[in-house]
């Protein structure tokens, strides 16, 4: 494993963070925790943690729903992302995400990438045949599709739709992504890809992954954050988390003794 | 009698009894059909569907003002009710979805589909036609419309309710405005069965005569006036069927075969369409 020697620039810095459903019941409780620009940050922890809640926090997902609640601050850019009048559209162009099951649109290849480039505004055909190549190309999918890029979505495997979906999703070009168990619902060697995937996109961007699997948190994460019942018990380099974790719960959990 | 065996013999007669029902249902479908048919063709000719009606007694002459008719009254009360039953259904399934507003709404519509059409005739008869003092070819459109409405508004909620959530929460996670989720995304998902749904409501209307009776009547000219009283096949099929005449007789009998092959073209041809809509 690759141990952070640069200096680590923070992509979000999350402030003392509540989160309450509708109903008034707190799934988040006071929750600090650092992001680094350019790495893969890996959320676990056992079912109903609130791992995915956390997640969907950093796009503003809860607010398709009715009566969330926030308290605290997410700082993005030096914006805390959790204000009022923050735009959604342009928040989630910047900060996309991958879904446990792949979810391809009802349209061909191409389209499916193109989608978030044409929101943006990109009409020229020229420019989006480029991006949606390089996007694809990304995303370890292009030699597999590039002769059926007019074929439906639906037509690939279930490991394809989900690089198809990654690849929909850098073709706009955001700063973070978040994983929401993106393997999950895949074959070993459709995961394996995608893991292989997530450490070389790292490169160029953040990536926060929540995820079951610990051998895969341990396998593709530089930092790992523990969550249990709605807290983050424990925040730390992966390596560390792994072997020596300072929490005597974490190491319960990562040794497999509950969950 | 060991367990296996009952259950053998129950199996059997469960299998026999579905088998029979298909049969009995099947087989009257099938002498409607070879019924109209046969009649059907026998009066089918070029001047069926060329010539205007002659005269009660004058034999020759044909139906075209009512295929006319028909054709024109369908197509405005597709166009009157198909865009508010999308429009709606999507209200109940999107905006309102999970909401009491759209739970009532529902409801209601699933009544209107079960109202009786003659109610919507005369309904449309009171409002529409006793102001003005005449039938009329829009009172006609309006009440196939009204017929039309809960028919498409509750298959177009239906349908897009079983587009998942997570389509729409990965097109919002791309950035994605609701409206332009629903018109890119869902609306593509569903098309197939909303699709299917606008089909099915237009060949129910199509169908429909009680409506008619009491707003768009009849006419033995043929008109283009959707202001003044429109022929129409099934209220002709109506007239013909209850009248003395072996000529009217026969031409009510090929006006069936007309309009059930019609219905039948539509319902394949949009299948056919939907499959060449869903490979692109």
């Amino acid at each position: 494993m690759e141990v952070q020697t640069v200096t680590n620039t923070i992509a979000l810095e999350i402030k003392g963070l509540n989160f309450y459903y509708s109903g008034g019941s707190q799934a988040l409780k006071n929750i600090d925790l650092t992001i680094y620009d350019k790495s893969v940050t890996a959320l676990i922890g056992p079912s109903g943690c609130g791992k995915t809640t956390l997640l969907r926090c950093f796009n503003r997902m809860h607010d398709l729903y009715p009566e969330h609640r926030y308290e605290g601050e997410i700082l993005f850019k030096g914006n805390n992302l959790l204000a009022n009048g923050m735009d959604l559209i342009n928040l989630r162009s910047r900060i996309g995400m991958v879904f446990q099951k792949p979810t391809p649109f009802p349209m061909s290849i191409f389209d499916n990438i193109a989608y978030g480039l044409k929101l943006k505004g990109i009409k020229k055909k020229s420019e989006l045949e480029q991006r949606v190549e390089k996007a694809l190309k990304h995303a370890a999918l292009w030699d597999e599709v590039k002769d059926k890029l007019a074929d439906s979505a639906f037509d690939l495997s279930g490991g394809q739709q989900q690089r198809l979906v990654i690849a929909r999703a850098l073709a706009v070009e955001p700063e973070i992504l978040l994983f929401d168990e993106p393997t999950s619902a895949l074959d070993p060697i459709s995961t394996s890809k995608i893991e292989e995937l997530v450490t070389y996109l790292k490169n160029e961007i953040t990536i926060i992954i929540v995820t079951h699997n610990m051998q895969q948190a341990a396998r593709i994460s530089d930092w790992t954050g523990f969550v249990m019942l709605g807290e983050l018990i424990e925040f730390d380099a992966t390596e560390k988390i792994f072997t020596s974790p300072s929490k005597k719960l974490t190491e319960e959990y990562v040794t497999g003794r509950f969950g | 009698m060991t367990h296996e065996t009952k259950r053998k013999i129950e199996g059997f007669v469960a299998l026999s009894l579905s088998t029979l029902a298909a049969f009995v249902g099947l087989f009257w479908l099938v002498f409607i059909l070879g019924d109209v048919l046969i009649h059907g063709m026998g009066a089918l000719n070029l001047s069926f569907f060329v010539n205007d009606p002659t005269p009660a007694g004058v034999s020759g002459g044909g139906l075209r003002n009512a295929f006319v008719g028909q054709l024109m009254i369908t197509a405005f009360a597709t166009l009157i009710g198909v865009p508010i039953g999308v429009l709606g259904g999507t209200f109940l399934a999107e905006y309102a979805r999970g909401k009491t507003l759209s739970r009532i709404i529902s409801i209601l519509a699933d009544i209107m589909v079960s109202v009786p059409s003659i109610i919507i005739g005369t309904f449309i008869y009171a409002l529409m036609i006793k102001p003005i003092g005449h039938f009329s070819g829009w009172a006609g459109a309006a009440a196939l419309a009204i017929i039309m409405i809960p028919v498409v508004l509750r298959t177009t909620e239906d349908m897009l309710s079983l587009v998942p959530w997570t389509l729409r929460e990965a097109a919002f996670a791309l950035g994605a405005p609701y409206y332009k989720v629903i018109i890119q995304v869902v609306y593509r998902g569903a098309a197939t069965g909303i699709f299917t749904g606008i089909l099915l409501s237009i060949a129910r209307v199509a169908g429909e005569t009680a409506p008619l009776l009491f707003t768009s009547f009849n006419n033995s000219f043929f008109s283009m006036d959707m202001n003044g009283p429109m022929p129409s096949l099934t209220v002709s099929i109506f007239q013909y069927a209850m009248g003395p005449y072996d000529d009217w007789h026969a031409q009510a009998w090929a006006a069936s075969l007309v309009i059930t092959v019609f219905i039948l073209f539509i319902t394949i041809g949009g299948r056919l369409l939907l499959r060449w809509r869903y490979k692109r």
